[in-house]
């Protein structure tokens, strides 16, 4: 056991150093565990939960023709003109459209896509482009939180608790919406009248043609077709007993097979770094679960809260959303869920459902706490970075911390009113 | 081997009088034809076809026109000296070295077009006062040029030396890519050590900064700031901004083309800096030195 959290914590402290690739550490972690035998090979890689696996990589499959079509950008111009290019509807508009898209497909992506176009609408109407990249960064977090398949967190806890893509709906999604209407109503009138923008340049944007972006209507149709099947599947795979990762690979494959994509090509756009970041993750903190680590620590964690599911719901969401906010939130999950299915297995499965919740709400939110909190903040950092418009970390927490103690508040509520 | 040992005395032609250059490849299509039982209508379209991708000509006058057939596996080479010097291009020739070679090119192909290259650059004057075929063969052989040699890549590399430094603006820097038709240059330290290059893709990445890159189109719209503002930050950025540091650079100026193009193609460069050991940059070649010294020479 000794051996194993050593290990793991020497990993961690890489992992939050950031100095080395995290996906090198976990997989140098798992390895040095198979190798020092600290759990033999066959259990380790049963610890690897393929649904996750190949959620992720189906997922990643899917997205990445979906924006060849052009469709996302497309959409952020079309609706800045919409609103005249009023600086302050664009930007509202951008949170929403962030919110949706990290929801329904994945917050990386998202970013990925909207931010360059953020800072391209911002540098065309001469105004500072963080106001909209601060705010996407809530709006990444807060959407991608809504279902089973917006933030990888999501993925890991679905798959590990059994829960479905409506579960997520049904449970997360009303709190996400209120949030998003609220933090929506606060921007505005934090916002209203403070940009201005000359008619000059907002005749700029006018003057886009968005409808070049799309050059391949016809793989746009048949994206938009089988991304429509495949969140369909996901709604009814609790019902017809089909896995989220089953209905998202048939979904890809079905895809590349329409699409006329070279598969080599498609399977060059997955992000293998990430996937083998999720595999040196699974095998190390398998170790910590077959040295029986983590059963002692859920014992301890019973003993402190005597069991008390609506205590531990509030502790495991302001403790994920803190600590989330500070260090990466996928191996943070990673290490909590076997301690939460372990306290399961002394309680019940379903009286534990409140604390599966608290850990998505705790680990999704949390990512807003700081810059560093998720991925898509640091790739917006990078962004505006590179666009030579800094956002200061400090600067960042004047606004990222009370968004994510109301957040975490509202959340907080919603959990002892929903399930107490 | 020698040149002088390819060439054949039967298709060396002095005082022809003719005055047009569709003329001489006539005259050698014929006598290519008449010796190797080959056709001579495509032995005469060949080197037509060559012609349309351009000529081979010296501010001297000697022509290096040159034709590729099909099933045939074999290096002709016919020189014509005319009485009269023939318009050809936009130029005039007196001396026409043909080379005829098969579509794949034979394996002396290369290294006879590299012998005659360097015949001409040193030889020029020579080779159009001599005034018989067995004058002409005697001098070729007396050089004793060799074309079972390989080309060395100080043979076609710019050696002009032109160089930038780290504190020259960008502007300059342009008119320099412009003055000597590069679109690249090394940059050299204060002790005139190559430390990196310079791109023209490098300054015009300034017009697009990383966001507009992330882009996947930029069809949608016909105005960007930044692209509007390169001709300003032309003005005020310098090398020490956007170069390259330790781009590749060979050290071996003897080394082969053979060495080189593997170079080229297996890390898909465009360009590379030749430099000596001292770190000195000795010249550039380009993928563009490859195509007219070497491929189309």
């Amino acid at each position: 056991m000794f051996l194993a959290l050593t290990i793991f914590i020497a990993a961690y402290c890489f992992i939050v150093s950031d100095k080395i690739e995290k996906s090198l550490i976990a997989m140098f972690g798992g390895s040095l565990m198979l190798i020092l035998k600290v759990l033999p090979q066959d259990k380790a890689f049963e610890h690897i939960d393929f649904n996750v696996i190949f959620l992720l990589i189906s997922m990643m499959i899917l997205i990445k023709i979906f924006e060849k079509t052009g469709i996302f950008q497309y959409l952020a111009i079309k609706f800045a003109k919409k609103v005249e290019a009023d600086p302050t509807k664009i930007i509202l508009i951008l949170f929403f459209m962030t919110a949706i898209f990290s929801a329904f497909l994945d917050n990386i992506t998202t970013v990925l896509l909207i931010a360059p176009v953020s800072i391209l609408i911002a540098n065309e109407l001469q105004i500072s482009s963080i106001p909209f990249l601060i705010i996407q960064i809530f709006a990444s977090n807060i959407g991608g939180t809504a279902t089973l398949i917006g933030d990888p967190p999501n993925i890991m806890i679905g798959s590990a608790a059994d829960l479905t893509f409506m579960d997520f709906i049904l449970n997360l999604a009303p709190l996400i919406v209120i949030q998003l209407i609220l933090f929506s109503i606060i921007f505005y009138f934090f916002l209203k009248d403070k940009i201005k923008v000359t008619n000059e340049n907002r005749a700029r944007i006018m003057d886009f043609n968005e409808k070049k972006l799309l050059k391949n209507p016809r793989l746009l149709k048949k994206s938009i077709i089988v991304l429509a099947l495949v969140i369909f599947g996901f709604m009814i795979h609790g019902f017809v007993g089909i896995e989220a990762a089953s209905i998202a690979l048939m979904g890809a494959m079905l895809l590349t097979v329409i699409s006329e994509i070279k598969f080599e090509n498609v399977l060059k756009e997955v992000e293998w770094i990430s996937i083998f970041f999720f595999i040196g993750l699974f095998i190390m903190v398998g170790g910590l679960v077959e040295t029986g680590f983590i059963n002692l620590v859920s014992k301890n964690v019973l003993e402190l809260t005597k069991g008390n599911i609506k205590l531990t719901s509030q502790i495991v969401l302001w403790f994920s959303g803190i600590f989330s906010g500070i260090v990466d939130n996928i191996p943070f999950v990673a290490t909590m869920i076997p301690l939460i299915e372990n306290i399961g297995s002394k309680l019940s499965q379903a009286s534990i459902l409140p604390i599966w919740w608290a850990l998505a709400l705790g680990a999704c939110l949390g990512g807003n706490g700081t810059l560093i909190g998720a991925s898509a903040n640091i790739i917006i950092a990078n962004f505006a970075k590179k666009s030579g418009e800094k956002i200061r970390f400090t600067e960042f927490l004047k606004y990222s911390i009370p968004i994510t103690i109301v957040s975490l508040l509202i959340s907080s509520v919603y959990i002892i009113l929903r399930y107490f | 081997m020698k040149l002088s040992s390819i060439l054949n005395k039967d298709l060396i032609f002095f005082d022809a009088d003719l005055k047009d250059y569709k003329k001489v490849y006539e005259l050698v299509s014929e006598k290519i034809s008449e010796k190797y039982n080959l056709n001579k209508k495509n032995i005469y379209q060949a080197f037509m076809e060559r012609d349309k991708l351009g000529h081979s000509l010296t501010p001297k006058g000697i022509a290096l026109p040159h034709g590729r057939i099909d099933n045939f596996d074999d290096l002709i080479i016919a020189i014509v000296k005319t009485k009269n010097s023939i318009s050809i291009a936009n130029g005039k020739a007196k001396l026409f070295i043909t080379l005829l070679t098969s579509n794949t090119g034979s394996h002396l192909y290369l290294k006879s077009l590299a012998g005659f290259a360097k015949l001409i650059s040193k030889y020029s004057d020579e080779c159009l006062n001599i005034s018989s075929r067995d004058e002409f063969i005697d001098f070729i052989n007396s050089l004793d040029i060799r074309v079972d040699e390989p080309i060395r890549i100080k043979e076609i590399m710019d050696d002009r030396k032109i160089v930038v430094r780290k504190n020259e603006k960008l502007t300059d820097v342009m008119d320099k890519m412009k003055k000597y038709d590069m679109t690249y240059l090394p940059v050299v330290d204060k002790n005139d050590h190559y430390i990196g290059k310079v791109e023209i893709v490098s300054i015009l990445k300034i017009a697009y900064p990383n966001y507009v890159l992330m882009m996947s189109d930029l069809s949608f719209l016909e105005n960007l700031r930044p692209f509007e503002d390169f001709a300003n930050k032309e003005k005020e950025l310098t090398v020490e901004d956007i170069y390259i540091k330790d781009d590749k650079k060979i050290i071996n100026e003897n080394g082969t083309i053979i060495g080189l193009g593997f170079l080229l193609v297996k890390n898909k460069w465009h360009h590379i800096t030749v430099v000596n050991e001292d770190n000195e940059v000795l010249g550039v070649i380009t993928a563009r030195d490859m195509l007219h010294n070497i491929i189309r020479a």
